[in-house]
């Protein structure tokens, strides 16, 4: 909910994973992993930097989709609803 | 730091050399484990970086092919974090997420379970028969058959387990898929064969303990050649063989190893102290380092470990993995004719 939340703030814009962990008290352990089923779930989009500064790698940058931003703007509602929740999560194919 | 070095060597040699001496089946293991990890660390360049790259470098390589990505952003990711103790943090939370990856499977989840299973009843019964036989020799716990040489063993099967399970990184989805399937489904034929040839043994009162008949031991390596075939045929991938040859001799040689041990303590019926009659096996003794024990069943049940050991953990897992490799390959030129 908290990596979901921010996204939303801002969903047009590319967030690198170091800096979002660091923003929300989230540990590397514990944001990959939701950043994957994230994107598993087709709530995150993911793409490679551009043009990196010389000498540094390109960055992994995420945003959310169309899903992910729809689904982030109904989470108060769908948390108070409980289970709910989880049936309305997109599953894998 | 070339006579450092030279001395490094040489160390290292005569270490090696007095294994290979006093402990073969460790000096086996050990060796084999040294070249994994050797082409592992070759394979992840960890040489360049600092510990947080390489604990990074080496854990994203466990990835399977379809999140490569992510161990790719995860390493890029770690250029932009500055501060040893904060690397250090941010590579071991990403070593943790690649290493276990979000919620598997079910059918991921019920194959760690058994082999985690499996692996905890192969240690269980080292171990205890180690302690027996620890307990039935008048030589002690210090000697080479001591805790101290168990354990040798022992972390050299885990050691070689644990890095081959690493070594299969980043390995598409569709080989792993083939390689898992079928290496099961021959690894219950391939210990069901190798158990046929071994368990009537049971029955004759040898002091050389279980051996393994010839034939039966060679039908259940080709029944690893075959299984690589039919996984490398079913997949399209000449790299599935290895895979399904890997994992039908690691299950094949885990049945053997589990069922060949657990039985040998039910064939206890000559179970003797009596002096003369000990004396008389000694003398049937297949070497000398066994006639140290005290009784009968303690000399058989040794025999029985080291041949369970040697086919079970050994043979079978790796010429079933280079087998298998060789059915892949017969499948792809096969399928290009």
């Amino acid at each position: 909910v908290l990596v979901l939340r921010a996204l939303a703030r801002d969903p047009s814009e590319w967030r690198y994973g170091y800096e979002l962990g660091v923003e929300i008290g989230l540990r590397s352990g514990s944001l990959y992993p939701i950043l994957m089923r994230l994107a598993d779930r087709g709530l995150l989009e993911t793409a490679w930097e551009n043009e990196p500064p010389e000498g540094r790698p390109r960055r992994h940058l995420y945003r959310l989709t169309a899903i992910g931003i729809a689904f982030a703007t109904q989470l108060p509602a769908a948390r108070r609803a409980g289970p709910h929740l989880t049936r309305q999560l997109p599953t894998l194919p | 730091v070339s006579l450092r070095l030279a001395g490094v060597w040489i160390g290292v040699g005569a270490g090696v050399v007095v294994f290979v001496l006093v402990r073969p089946l460790a000096a086996i293991v050990a060796i084999i484990a040294i070249v994994a990890a050797g082409s592992l660390i070759l394979a992840n360049r960890v040489a360049r970086g600092d510990l947080a790259f390489r604990i990074l470098s080496f854990s994203s390589r466990s990835l399977p092919a379809e999140r490569g990505d992510w161990g790719d952003a995860m390493l890029a990711e770690l250029d932009c974090v500055s501060g040893r103790w904060r690397r250090l943090g941010f590579a071991s939370g990403c070593a943790r997420a690649a290493l276990l990856p979000p919620r598997p499977g079910a059918a991921t989840q019920a194959a760690r379970i058994v082999a985690a299973a499996t692996l905890a009843a192969i240690t269980g019964l080292f171990l205890y028969t180690r302690h027996r036989l620890l307990t039935a020799s008048h030589l002690g716990p210090s000697s080479q058959h001591g805790v101290l040489g168990a354990s040798v063993d022992l972390l050299g099967v885990v050691a070689v387990y644990a890095l081959t399970a690493l070594v299969r990184f980043r390995l598409p989805t569709r080989r792993v898929r083939a390689g898992c399937l079928y290496g099961a489904v021959g690894g219950i034929v391939v210990g069901g064969v190798a158990l046929a040839g071994t368990l009537p043994g049971l029955a004759v009162q040898d002091v050389n303990g279980l051996q393994p008949n010839d034939w039966f031991l060679l039908a259940a390596l080709a029944t690893t050649f075959a299984v690589g075939v039919a996984a490398a045929w079913s997949s399209g991938d000449a790299g599935a063989g290895k895979e399904a040859g890997w994992w039908a001799g690691a299950i094949g040689g885990a049945i053997l190893f589990i069922v060949l041990v657990a039985l040998s303590y039910t064939n206890m019926t000559w179970f003797t102290r009596d002096p003369a009659a000990v004396r008389a096996f000694q003398a049937y003794a297949p070497s000398a380092d066994q006639t140290h024990y005290t009784t009968i069943s303690a000399l058989v049940l040794d025999s029985n470990l080291d041949t369970a050991a040697m086919i079970g953990i050994l043979i079978l897992p790796i010429l079933g993995f280079a087998l298998g490799a060789l059915g892949g390959a017969a499948s792809k030129i096969v399928a290009r004719t």
